[in-house]
């Protein structure tokens, strides 16, 4: 009886905590995809990787001065944007050779949301960035080299909701 | 004594009477005092007037005045011609109104054309505040083309090609996951 009652304290307990700490609402949800962009033969990366949508790829191709002819899927992920937590993005996972750190600065404005992004390889830091981004726009980070090719991130913020 | 005439003042005043009729004279003055000061008035300023300046006097240096006035009235007939033949902007004077007219609504159009060209950039666009690489060697480049901003990074150590990190495999080390935020700092900075 004891046990029982304790264990309900415990969750209603924790659930008011929850409750009470705002930052952790949910605001929105960010997505990463990264892709393996190369000049060469595109399956080194991997026989099972898939090819971009085409209308992606055929925007992919249009970036000026860092188009690349064949581009291959590594990894996708998505995660929930908390109102003042951090949070984590990570593509390739199980793979930690590349990471995102994200958490919003203030709140959505205009459908527009300003972020303190941080990409990470071989866990260590490489780049922080403060973007803005807008729901349906992504911003393309051209990272690392591998097997002939490099890794193109596309970070995007797929939910607001605010 | 009745009342002197006017050379009989005259002379009281300059001092050239005697005996009786200086007497008389004198007698009348204190008893006509308001009277003897009304002869005495206009009379005697005229004759001061009439005394210190001459009767006709030339204004100073005529000939050069009348000369200068001619040669002023001259000048005024010879260059009255030349004013007639105005400046060649002057004669298209009218035009100047809509000229103004049509620049200001020239800017007008530019002005809205600029800040359309700035909305739309805005909205096709991710904008970025700042990027920052902390890793020696490493640079970066923004490049908005097409309505899309895209961050190169350059100078990044390779991955290397045997890792397959399609399959998951990660290079060794501490995941910067598991550590709060100024472990991380302290750890890599």
């Amino acid at each position: 009886m004891i046990i029982r009652l304790f264990c309900v304290l415990t969750l209603l307990f924790s659930c008011i905590v929850s409750a009470a700490d705002l930052g952790k609402e949910v605001i929105g949800r960010m997505q990463v995809q990264v892709y393996f962009a190369t000049n060469g033969e595109a399956s080194v990366a991997g026989q099972a990787l898939k090819k971009p949508d085409p209308e992606i790829e055929k925007k992919l191709k249009n970036l000026r001065e860092t188009s690349y002819k064949h581009y291959r899927v590594l990894g996708m992920d998505r995660q929930p944007v908390f109102r003042s937590y951090e949070n984590w993005l990570t593509p390739l996972k199980p793979s930690e050779e590349l990471l995102l750190s994200f958490e919003p600065r203030g709140n959505a404005q205009s459908g527009k949301m300003m972020l303190d992004l941080e990409l990470w390889q071989s866990r260590k830091k490489i780049m922080k960035a403060g973007p803005t981004l807008e729901k349906g726009k992504p911003l393309y980070i051209f990272g690392p080299k591998w097997r002939g090719g490099r890794l193109l991130l596309a970070i995007e913020l797929v939910e607001l909701l605010q | 004594m009745n009342n002197p005439d006017e050379s009989t003042i005259q002379n009281w005043l300059k001092g050239e009477l005697e005996g009786n009729e200086l007497k008389q004279m004198e007698a009348w003055a204190e008893e006509n005092a308001a009277e003897l000061e009304a002869k005495m008035g206009w009379d005697a300023l005229g004759d001061e007037i009439s005394q210190a300046l001459p009767s006709e006097q030339e204004p100073p240096y005529a000939d050069f005045f009348n000369e200068r006035v001619k040669h002023h009235a001259v000048e005024l007939v010879e260059t009255s011609p030349a004013t007639k033949a105005a400046p060649l902007w002057k004669r298209f004077n009218w035009i100047l109104t809509p000229a103004a007219m049509a620049g200001m609504a020239f800017c007008f159009y530019l002005g809205t054309r600029i800040d359309q060209d700035v909305a739309t950039s805005e909205q096709s666009a991710a904008v970025l505040e700042e990027v920052y690489t902390p890793a020696s060697g490493v640079h970066s480049e923004v490049l908005h083309s097409g309505g899309i901003t895209v961050i190169v990074l350059d100078g990044l150590d390779e991955i290397p090609d045997t890792l397959d990190i399609a399959s998951g495999e990660t290079g060794h080390g501490l995941s910067p996951r598991m550590m709060v935020k100024t472990e991380r700092e302290n750890l890599y900075f």
